[in-house]
C-alpha cells in the first residue's frame, strides 16, 4: 500500500518536473526575444 | 476629471469590495479567515500573486520610468520565473504538507519558538514600513496633480481597505484582486492602445520603435558586468533571484495568497502562471511608457510634469527664468519634431545624428529647469518621472477612460495593501499572540484578535503614510526595503530545507548577525539593493553552521 503510494507520488512529482522544464523553456524564449528586440531596436 | 470620469472612479473602486463583502459574509473559522475556502483556484491564486506584487507603483511610476531612462527595468524580473520555480517544487509542498498558516510558523516547527518569531518580526517591520508606502505613493501624486487632500486620499484609500479586509479576511482578497487585476490589466491595455492611436497620424508604430531605440529607449538586455551599472541582465538575474525567492517563499503577503484554498496543485499552477506572464505584462508597461515618450516628441509635453512643483517655483518669483526656459524648449521641440517627421517619411543615419542631439540638448534643459526648482524653495520632493503618466492619463485620454485609469491606480492599491494588511494580522495573530496566549483555546476568540490586529496594522500603514516624508524613487522604495529584510530570513528558510544539522540557536543568533551585516553596509556604503539579498542569505547560510560547530553543539532539536 505504502510502496504504491510512493510509486503515485514519484509519477506526481515527474509530472511536475515536465511542467517545469516547459515554464523553464518559455523563459529563455522571453529572454531570447527580449535580445533580439534589443539587437534589433538599439 | 469630469463627472463621468468620478462615476467610473468610484463605481469600479467601490464595486468591487462591496461584491467581494456580500459574497464572503458569514462567520468563519480561524483557517477559513487566514486560508480562504476551497472555492479560491489557480485562476484567482495567479491574479492574486500578480495583484499582491504589482501595487500602485507599477502602474503609475514605471512607464514614467521608461519615459526617462528606457525600458531596461526589466532585467530586475529576469530572476523570477527562475525563484517560482524552486518555490513551486521545494517551500509549497512543504508548507501545503504541514497545513502551516504562515511561513514563520514552519520555522518554529522545524527550529523553534524564538526563531519562529524572529522571521515574524523582521517581516513584520519590513512589510508594515512597505503597506504605508504603498498606500503613501500614488496618494501624493494623485493629491498633487487632481488637487485631492493628502490626508483624505491616504485615509480614504487605506480606510476602505481596512474595512473589507477586517471584515473577509483571506477569502475577500483574494476574491478582490481577481477583478481589480482583470480591471488594471484591461485599463493598461486601453492606455496603450490611446497612445498607438494618437501616435499614428504622426509616425507608424514601426518607426516609434526605431526611433525610440536609437534614442537610448528600447535597451531590455544589458549584458555589461560593469557594477555601476543598475540595470543588467546579471544584477536582475541574481540579485533578482534572490529578492524573488526571499519575497515568494518567505514574504507571508505573498505566501498567504497561494496557499489561499489549500490546495497544492492550484498554489503551484497560480505560481507558475506569475512565471509565465511577469516579464510580459512587465514588458508591456515599460513600452507603453517609451511610446509615451515618443507620443510627447510629437504633441509638446509640460516643461515639468510636476505641475505643482513647478507652479510653487513661479510664486516663490522663478517666473522670469522658467519662461526664458520654457521659450528654449519651445524652439528645441519644434526643431526636433520636424526633423523627426523628415525621419518618418526618409530614415538617414544623419538625420538621426541630428535627432540625437536636439534630443540631449532637451534633456540639458529639463536638469536646468529642476536646479531653477531647487533654487527657487520648490523641491520637486519626487522623481519627475513619477508625474509622466498621471499627466498623459489626465490630459491625453478621452472622458471616462481618465477616470478607469485612475481606479486602476487605486485598485492597485487597495490590492496591495489588502495582502499586506491580512498578512500582517495573520502572522501577528499565528507567530506572536498564539503562542504567547496558548490558554486561550476558542477559534472564535482568535479570529476577533485576527480582524483587530489587522485593523491596528491598517492604522500603522495609514500612519507610516501620514508621516512618511517623501521617498526620492518611489518604485524602487519598496524593493530596497524589501532587499534591506528579506536576505535573512530567506536564509532562515534555506538552512531549514538544506541544513539539517542545523538548530534554532545557531540559526536565529546567525539571522541576527546577517541582519546587522546588512545594516552595516546599507548605511556605509554604495552597492547595488539587490545585492543585499544574496548578503543577507548567505551570511545565515555560512554563519549558521559554523556557530552550530563551534557554539550550539550540545543544544537538542526542539520544536515550538
Amino acid at each position: 500500500m505504502s510502496e504504491s503510494l510512493d510509486e503515485e507520488l514519484r509519477e506526481e512529482e515527474s509530472r511536475w518536473s515536465r511542467v517545469y522544464g516547459f515554464v523553464l523553456g518559455f523563459f529563455a524564449v522571453e529572454i531570447l526575444l527580449l535580445y533580439l528586440f534589443t539587437a534589433r531596436f538599439s | 476629471m469630469s463627472g463621468i470620469d468620478y462615476l467610473v472612479l468610484f463605481a469600479t473602486v467601490l464595486a468591487i469590495p462591496l461584491y467581494g463583502l456580500w459574497r464572503t459574509r458569514g462567520r468563519e473559522s480561524l483557517g477559513h479567515y487566514i486560508k480562504g475556502d476551497r472555492s479560491i483556484r489557480w485562476g484567482t491564486i495567479g491574479l492574486s500573486v500578480l495583484a499582491t506584487q504589482a501595487g500602485p507603483i507599477t502602474f503609475l511610476s514605471m512607464p514614467g520610468q521608461a519615459y526617462e531612462s528606457g525600458i531596461g527595468f526589466i532585467q530586475n524580473y529576469f530572476g523570477q520565473p527562475l525563484a517560482l520555480l524552486v518555490v513551486c517544487a521545494v517551500f509549497v509542498p512543504i508548507y501545503q504538507k504541514l497545513k502551516v498558516f504562515t511561513a514563520y510558523q514552519y520555522l518554529g516547527k522545524r527550529f523553534d519558538r524564538k526563531t519562529q518569531m524572529l522571521g515574524a518580526f523582521l517581516f513584520l517591520i519590513q512589510r508594515g514600513l512597505a503597506a504605508g508606502i504603498t498606500i503613501y505613493a500614488p496618494a501624493i501624486i494623485l493629491s498633487a496633480i487632481l488637487g485631492w487632500q493628502l490626508n483624505l486620499t491616504i485615509w480614504l484609500a487605506g480606510g476602505f481597505v481596512i474595512i473589507y479586509t477586517v471584515a473577509g479576511g483571506t477569502t475577500i482578497v483574494s476574491l478582490t484582486q481577481r477583478y481589480q487585476m482583470m480591471i488594471i490589466l484591461a485599463g493598461m491595455a486601453v492606455a496603450f492602445g490611446v497612445v498607438i492611436y494618437r501616435l499614428s497620424p504622426s509616425i507608424s508604430f514601426g518607426h516609434a520603435l526605431e526611433v525610440a531605440g536609437k534614442l537610448d529607449k528600447l535597451q531590455a538586455v544589458d549584458f555589461s558586468v560593469d557594477p555601476h551599472k543598475r540595470y543588467t541582465f546579471w544584477s536582475g538575474a541574481i540579485g533578482g533571484f534572490f529578492l524573488a525567492l526571499s519575497y515568494f517563499g518567505a514574504d507571508q503577503s505573498q505566501v498567504q495568497r497561494y496557499l489561499a484554498g489549500g490546495s497544492l496543485r492550484s498554489s503551484r499552477i497560480g505560481l507558475l502562471f506569475n512565471a509565465v506572464v511577469k516579464i510580459p505584462m512587465q514588458f508591456f508597461i515599460l513600452l507603453l511608457g517609451a511610446m509615451v515618450f515618443m507620443f510627447y516628441q510629437f504633441e509638446k509635453p509640460p516643461l515639468f510634469f510636476n505641475r505643482p512643483a513647478y507652479e510653487r517655483a513661479i510664486e516663490h518669483g522663478a517666473g522670469p527664468q522658467l519662461k526664458d526656459l520654457a521659450t528654449k524648449e519651445d524652439q528645441l521641440f519644434e526643431q526636433k519634431r520636424e526633423a523627426l517627421r523628415a525621419y518618418a517619411a526618409q530614415p538617414s543615419p544623419e538625420k538621426m545624428e541630428s535627432i540625437r542631439q536636439l534630443d540631449t540638448r532637451t534633456q540639458a534643459l529639463r536638469v536646468e529647469t529642476k536646479q531653477v526648482l531647487n533654487q527657487n524653495g520648490a523641491d520637486p520632493r519626487s522623481k519627475e518621472s513619477d508625474y509622466v503618466f498621471i499627466t498623459f492619463i489626465l490630459r491625453e485620454l478621452p472622458r471616462g477612460v481618465v477616470g478607469l485609469l485612475v481606479a486602476v491606480i487605486l485598485c492597485a492599491t487597495m490590492s496591495a495593501t489588502a495582502a499586506a494588511l491580512n498578512a500582517l494580522g495573520s502572522t501577528t495573530v499565528v507567530d506572536l499572540y498564539r503562542p504567547l496566549h496558548p490558554s486561550v483555546a476558542s477559534d472564535q476568540h482568535y479570529v476577533v484578535a485576527a480582524r483587530v490586529f489587522t485593523a491596528a496594522w491598517g492604522l500603522v500603514a495609514i500612519g507610516v503614510a501620514s508621516f512618511a516624508n517623501l521617498v526620492e524613487n518611489l518604485i524602487e522604495a519598496g524593493n530596497i526595503l524589501g532587499s534591506v529584510f528579506y536576505g535573512s530570513i530567506l536564509g532562515l528558510f534555506l538552512v531549514a530545507f538544506f541544513v539539517r544539522r542545523v538548530r534554532g540557536s545557531a540559526v536565529f543568533f546567525a539571522a541576527l548577525i546577517a541582519q546587522a551585516l546588512v545594516f552595516l553596509l546599507f548605511f556605509t556604503t554604495g552597492i547595488g539593493y539587490l545585492w543585499y539579498n544574496a548578503i543577507g542569505c548567505g551570511a545565515v547560510v555560512v554563519l549558521a553552521p559554523v556557530l552550530q560547530r563551534l557554539i550550539f553543539r550540545a543544544e537538542p532539536m526542539e520544536a515550538a
